[in-house]
């Protein structure tokens, strides 16, 4: 569960980033973050995960503070950046091992093999060199980390964009099963086609605040790209 | 704890895949046996003029027939760990000689009569002052043994290090890592247990391989030379691990790698090219020393005046005695006192020995009164070097040499306190002199005894009577002189030099453990401050 409490984020400049988002993303639950560039999605992300400090508010996982609980916390939260990050000389198996020990286990090879077999990934290329992988293939491995670390609570931060069209289909598929395991999964994108697919509830930031907030059943009636469009342009009160 | 080494383990694999990694095999392979086979062939030359010296020393004192004759001279043994680093030693002589006249001030490196006391050719410089005059500051380490790892390994751990933090932002990987239930000290760590994995190894190697081609090449390997290595492998390492933490602090600092990079490299080049000759420059310049030319124009009116009062005492006693005939039929002298003298009459040699009485010791007198003027010189050395070791400080390339210097016994500090050394062993020559009466007796001058001494009759007799031999007459009587019993010297105090010691070497090591351990401490606060605080986005 992850659940957000009047959680602001002003940096040094002066700018708002993030103004008193209110958020609770319930077990098996799919949230959709949507926001143009700016909109403050990735600082959303960034609180949870403890990368910056919140000006006030608090951002928890499972009922621990990103801030106080940071280590309880991150035990309970999986993330997928946009374009995931992997050490370029080490092969897929490798990174998987690296990460997997970062969590504190020391699983048999064999386990690794498993779980890039699950993701989708070829036979050949699970001792390749991962600087040879294409985008769609880093984000199965990434995908492969988070079913590694099987926590509760996931967080993806444009996991679609540069992705083909099968490659994002399976993503989706994946998160669907993990939803089915009771996963809560906040992700942040631009993706209105596959947040109207997946999502449970999407909601629109604009300007570090949650301007619109929509349940499956209401947003499955609407035209969400019309709704998108306008809060977009709509001038902030 | 588990976590350090997993990441330790990670990057100790992605490093050993690196260019750097080959960079690190290629110089170490390039550079260490080059400077230890010359290290080795400089040793050996040294060992060999050594050992030629000191038999020529040891036959020179075995063959002295007068105790004027005898002027011990003392061989500084050549250091076996000088190979792994000289110091300042190829600056340095071998030899002293035990005078009354003068005390040795630094070891003698040359026997021409234009080189000056402090053992080599100066050149001629107008002015007060002997800017650049500082033999043990004119040194450029960094061709030794140690120098070239100081030099190698300081850059490889800016090379490894400077981008630890920040080549990890640049590709994301750190949004990754922080991403998982990892402390932020825990990465740090795990960075640098890395960094260490990749390059204690080599170290350990260069040292061992070393240690085997001493063994090789024949080289004595005594204790103190096995602990040396120890220690300068410790010393090696924990400089090291300075210069890690240096590359860690300032991938903390750079905001981007090309600028870490770049800040690296300079500071490398600054450490290794620019702080020692400006750490020497600023010494000469805060503690400039007089020029020795000067010292020695002082040093030369004292023998003046000494001569002229030994010449007095000469006349003094030569009244006294009525001293008629002021010749030998065998005359050999020299300098420092040297008379060998045979076929005296009576009053000559007791005026002979009644001056040596008092002009040998008039002699040591103005050796102690040139020694006030040599002894404030060598303190003005002695600052400069103080000073230009605190300014080193700066630099912990510079710490590391000077230390290894020390370990390896080559450092000034070495040399300056082996010259005691020898200036205490000139105490005891004179002191032994002086306890027998060697300069109030006959045997300090003719190997004559007392009761062949002629009177001035037999003398003139003596003297005509010569004149008119043959010269096989002649010949043969210069052979008997030859053959005279030579003195014996059996019981003179032999110079013996304080050999090197495990504890000398682990005393002159502690401070600069010290040093690199306060300085890791300071670093690694600042390490874990800045890394605390690092915006991993």
């Amino acid at each position: 569960m992850l659940q957000a409490i009047d959680l602001t984020k002003r940096y040094e400049d002066g700018s708002l980033a993030l103004d008193a988002l209110n958020l609770h993303i319930e077990e098996g639950e799919i949230f959709f973050l949507l926001g143009a560039n700016g909109a403050g999605k990735t600082t959303t992300l960034n609180l949870f995960l403890n990368f910056i400090r919140p000006t006030s508010g608090q951002a928890l996982i499972d009922g621990r503070d990103s801030v106080k609980q940071s280590l309880e916390a991150k035990r309970l939260l999986s993330y997928i950046s946009e374009n995931v990050m992997l050490y370029e000389d080490l092969s897929a198996r490798e990174n998987l091992e690296f990460f997997a020990r970062l969590n504190g286990k020391n699983l048999p090879k064999e386990t690794y093999y498993n779980l890039m077999r699950t993701v989708g990934l070829k036979e050949t290329d699970f001792e390749k060199h991962v600087k040879y992988f294409s985008k769609g293939m880093r984000q199965k491995v990434g995908l492969a980390c988070v079913l590694q670390k099987d926590t509760p609570n996931i967080l993806m931060d444009e996991p679609t964009t540069g992705l083909d069209p099968k490659s994002a289909a399976e993503l989706m598929d994946t998160l669907l099963q993990l939803k089915q395991k009771g996963k809560s999964i906040l992700l942040c994108t631009h993706d209105l086609f596959r947040a109207r697919m997946i999502a449970d509830r999407i909601g629109i930031m604009k300007e570090g605040r949650m301007v619109m907030l929509r349940h499956r059943e209401e947003f499955m009636n609407e035209d969400i790209e019309r709704i998108y469009l306008d809060y977009m342009q709509e001038v902030p009160q | 704890m588990n976590m350090i080494y997993s990441i330790a383990l990670k990057d100790f694999k992605q490093h050993l895949r690196s260019s750097r990694f080959f960079l690190t095999l290629l110089l170490c392979l390039l550079f260490l046996p080059f400077t230890l086979l010359t290290g080795t062939d400089d040793y050996c030359a040294r060992q060999t003029v050594c050992e030629q010296r000191q038999a020529m020393a040891d036959s020179a004192l075995n063959n002295t027939y007068v105790w004027s004759q005898v002027r011990p001279l003392v061989i500084k043994q050549t250091e076996p760990l000088s190979i792994f680093c000289q110091g300042v030693t190829s600056n340095m002589g071998t030899y002293n000689q035990i005078l009354l006249n003068t005390y040795p001030l630094l070891p003698y490196a040359y026997s021409d009569k234009d080189c000056s006391i402090i053992g080599y050719k100066q050149t001629e410089v107008q002015g007060d002052t002997g800017n650049n005059e500082n033999i043990f500051l004119n040194t450029f380490p960094c061709t030794d043994f140690t120098g070239m790892i100081g030099l190698v390994f300081s850059l490889l751990a800016l090379i490894f290090s400077y981008d630890a933090f920040s080549h990890e932002k640049e590709t994301g990987m750190l949004r990754m890592i922080f991403s998982h239930p990892v402390n932020r000290l825990t990465f740090l760590f795990g960075k640098i247990g890395g960094i260490c994995l990749v390059l204690v190894p080599p170290v350990i190697v260069c040292y061992t391989i070393s240690a085997a081609y001493l063994i090789y090449a024949g080289i004595p390997l005594s204790e103190a030379v096995w602990s040396g290595i120890v220690l300068l492998s410790m010393l090696t390492l924990s400089f090291i691990f300075v210069c890690i933490l240096i590359g860690i602090l300032i991938s903390l600092l750079a905001s981007t790698s090309e600028q870490a990079l770049t800040v690296s490299f300079l500071l490398w080049i600054g450490m290794v090219f620019i702080l020692p000759p400006v750490s020497g420059y600023l010494a000469e310049t805060i503690a400039p020393i007089p020029l020795y030319r000067n010292i020695e124009a002082k040093m030369k009116l004292l023998d003046d005046e000494r001569y002229y009062e030994l010449k007095e005492i000469r006349e003094k006693f030569e009244k006294e005695e009525k001293v008629k005939t002021m010749m030998a039929l065998f005359n050999n002298m020299g300098e420092d006192g040297f008379m060998d003298k045979w076929g005296l009459t009576m009053s000559f040699a007791r005026a002979i020995r009644r001056t040596h009485a008092e002009s040998e010791l008039t002699r040591l007198v103005y050796s102690d009164r040139k020694w006030i003027l040599q002894k404030g010189y060598l303190n003005k050395l002695k600052r400069q070097i103080r000073l230009r070791y605190w300014f080193s400080c700066f630099s912990p390339l510079q710490v590391f040499q000077e230390t290894a210097q020390h370990i390896c016994r080559t450092s000034p500090e070495n040399y300056l306190s082996y010259m005691h050394e020898v200036r205490s062993y000139r105490q005891e020559v004179w002191n032994y002199f002086i306890d027998h009466q060697l300069f109030n007796s006959y045997s300090y001058f003719t190997t004559q005894h007392e009761e062949d001494f002629m009177t001035e009759q037999k003398m003139d007799e003596v003297s005509r009577k010569y004149e008119t031999l043959s010269e096989e007459e002649k010949t043969s009587i210069l052979q008997k002189i030859e053959n005279r019993p030579k003195l014996d010297t059996r019981e003179l105090p032999r110079f013996a030099q304080q050999p090197a010691s495990i504890q000398e070497q682990v005393k002159n090591g502690v401070g600069t453990f010290l040093f690199f351990t306060v300085t890791s401490l300071i670093f690694i606060y600042i390490t874990i401050k800045m890394a605390v605080r690092y915006d991993i986005r």
